[in-house]
């Protein structure tokens, strides 16, 4: 598997998505596509690509922690759209709907790798622990290498809540557990990563 | 230590949604149009697609197969399994067990509707024996 190098604070393209984000919180736009999917308009996939790819590669690439398990994901989320194109208008909010099938399918493709190398993810070069510095240097290869102690669980609730933006009910709905749960897995994320700030110190 | 939590969650928030790579929207909408050319798959196939599901189906029929085997082999042919008499063992324990199921009669010289014999006066409450406590004197 290719180690890729973690993404850089200053790297382009890794500021918070605002017309995403904006985009995400379009409940109507999402239907209108799927409408038009399920009516058999192939050229809407490229639309959709463009306006859901971004958040479903984060999950799954914060979910396997690898970028080439990621871009798998996501290709899988597609190719699962198009099969199912024509149950797609009973879908009540397809952004549900896609984030749930993309850590359904991520968590397969951590178990497949897993299965097929034996190797944990944390091992991956690109996820691979460094010393930590608290400084203001505190960049953020350094704290994915810090992210990267997490469980694969505790770092997508992580990026859901922090990097996604969701409420923890809304976390809740897309991975299928209870918002209770949600939030309790975040708040032990937290603390695993406070501890490991201090155990590094 | 809440300043650098809010710190990590800032940074978090910042690296959170890495750019998917070159190139992955053009394969994924090659792949997906491949898809999209494929008849849908039908649940049935979608059930043997699945590792899980072809397992439990597996083990079903072999569990299956093996009690039928097991039955087959501890129940000789033409032999019927008669019913077992539940209250059987009450009846033969008689005593105690006989004396809490029956109801005391009222009076005990009433002959019933069928003009029956009337029937036994019921037994006096003897004495209790304790297993556990007798006199070993």
């Amino acid at each position: 598997m290719e180690a890729v190098a973690p993404p850089m604070a200053d790297a382009p393209g890794l500021a918070p998505a605002a017309s995403a984000a904006g985009a995400w919180s379009e409940p109507s736009r999402w239907l209108e596509l799927f409408r038009e999917l399920a009516a058999g308009r192939q050229d809407v996939l490229a639309d959709l690509y463009d306006l859901a790819s971004r958040r479903l590669y984060g999950v799954a690439y914060w979910r396997t922690g690898s970028r080439d398990l990621a871009a798998d994901v996501v290709q899988e989320v597609f190719v699962r759209v198009a099969e199912r194109r024509e149950r797609l208008c009973s879908v009540r909010d397809p952004r549900w709907w896609l984030l749930s099938v993309t850590h359904r399918l991520a968590v397969d493709a951590v178990r497949r790798a897993s299965r097929r190398e034996a190797e944990p993810i944390e091992d991956h070069g690109e996820l691979a622990a460094e010393p930590v510095d608290h400084g203001a240097a505190l960049d953020a290869r350094r704290v994915w290498a810090l992210v990267a102690r997490l469980s694969a669980k505790q770092r997508e609730v992580v990026y859901l809540h922090d990097a996604a933006g969701l409420s923890h009910a809304e976390v809740g709905r897309c991975l299928g557990i209870p918002a209770f749960t949600a939030a309790s897995r975040y708040r032990l994320a937290i603390s695993a990563l406070r501890e490991l700030l201090g155990s590094k110190r | 230590m809440s300043e650098r939590l809010e710190v990590i969650r800032r940074i978090v928030r910042a690296i959170g949604e890495p750019d998917p790579p070159p190139g992955l929207r053009e394969r994924t909408l090659a792949r997906a149009a491949a898809g999209w050319a494929r008849p849908a798959p039908d649940p049935w196939r979608r059930v043997w697609g699945s590792g899980p599901l072809r397992l439990a189906w597996a083990v079903a029929v072999a569990v299956l197969a093996v009690a039928n085997v097991a039955v087959r082999t501890t129940l000789k042919p033409g032999v019927r399994v008669a019913a077992r008499p539940t209250l059987a063992p009450a009846a033969r324990g008689g005593g105690e067990l006989q004396a809490i199921v029956a109801l005391p009669r009222i009076r005990a010289e009433y002959l019933g509707t069928d003009g029956g014999p009337p029937a036994p006066a019921p037994k006096a409450p003897g004495p209790r024996k304790h297993h556990g406590s007798e006199d070993k004197s």
